[in-house]
């Protein structure tokens, strides 16, 4: 029987979500049954439908890119301002990856927002309110 | 009578005229005079008088000639004089327009001219800009490129984790403060 991604994406979600949750064991029931099914394309907008679901129950996976790794205490915060831009999240979620492109500073992904504080997107920023503003005057 | 006149050796017989033949001669002197003048002076004098006529015919015609010529050459420098005020008129109208029209012309041209330049020099100026633009932003883009490679040698993750919890510090305070 044929499944859709939104449908997997649901079982998923509703696994991750489980009290007595086996990753490895999960993780490896995903991969196979996505490899069997011709799924590794989609691959992407399932895990985004994933996180969608998750953060409607209350379960917000947050992508953190960082030149460096973050330390507990900025980990802390950063969950802290996590919580107030999002007040009905229950559970944060942080999935920590390094991008030396970055520079400096973070760069939060969620699941239908960005949040780039980073030097990359601070110097972005210089050139393109430079050029801007040479283009207006 | 005319014997005793003939007789007489006083009056004209005293001259040895004789009366007698004085009368023959003359009766036939007019006699010889009526003949000429009725056959040879009469027709004479009107073929002098034709030829006197003729003349002055031919003097009055010549008189008229020369008037007429005269009239004729009053008529024809009039005339030339005319022709040659017209053409005077027509040379100068000539030049006027010509002076017009090549007027007009220099003023088209030199217009043209000017808007040739107007143009160009917008089309310069905008070149100039537009390089101007993209050298502007060729360099904010290089000086973006260096302060990163810059950056990315100097920050070490100490710094980074300092410079992170300050940003993350300010968002907080934006966030508030909003």
């Amino acid at each position: 029987m044929a499944i859709n991604r939104l449908e997997l994406a649901g079982v998923i979600a509703t696994s991750t979500m489980k009290p007595n949750l086996k990753q490895k064991h999960l993780s490896n029931q995903i991969a196979q049954f996505i490899l069997n099914n011709n799924l590794v394309d989609e691959l992407g907008s399932i895990i985004r439908d994933v996180s969608a679901i998750r953060f409607r129950n209350g379960i917000l996976d947050v992508k953190l890119l960082s030149a460096f790794e973050v330390e507990k205490t900025n980990l802390d915060e950063i969950k802290s301002l996590v919580s107030s831009y999002f007040p009905k999240v229950k559970k944060i979620s942080i999935d920590q990856v390094i991008d030396t492109n970055l520079i400096g500073g973070i760069r939060l992904e969620f699941p239908s927002q960005l949040l780039d504080l980073s030097v990359r997107s601070k110097l972005n920023q210089l050139v393109r309110f430079t050029t801007k503003e040479r283009i207006n005057t | 009578m005319i014997n005793n006149f003939a007789t007489s050796s006083s009056g004209l017989g005293a001259l040895g005229i004789s009366w007698s033949a004085f009368v023959v001669q003359l009766i036939t002197f007019v006699l010889a005079f009526l003949v000429l003048k009725k056959y040879a002076i009469k027709p004479i004098i009107k073929i002098l008088d034709d030829r006197r006529a003729k003349i002055e015919q031919g003097v009055s015609l010549g008189d008229s000639m020369v008037k007429k010529e005269q009239e004729l050459e009053i008529k024809v420098s009039q005339q030339l004089h005319q022709a040659r005020v017209k053409a005077d008129r027509i040379i100068s109208d000539a030049e006027i327009s010509a002076q017009t029209i090549i007027k007009e012309a220099e003023d088209k041209a030199v217009s043209k001219a000017d808007v040739l330049i107007k143009e160009a020099k917008e089309k310069i100026n905008f070149e100039a800009n537009q390089l101007r633009r993209q050298l502007e932003s060729d360099v904010i883009s290089l000086i973006s490129q260096t302060s990163g490679t810059i950056l990315k040698k100097k920050l070490d993750s100490k710094e980074d984790q300092l410079l992170i919890s300050k940003t993350l510090k300010e968002e907080q305070a934006s966030y508030y403060g909003n």
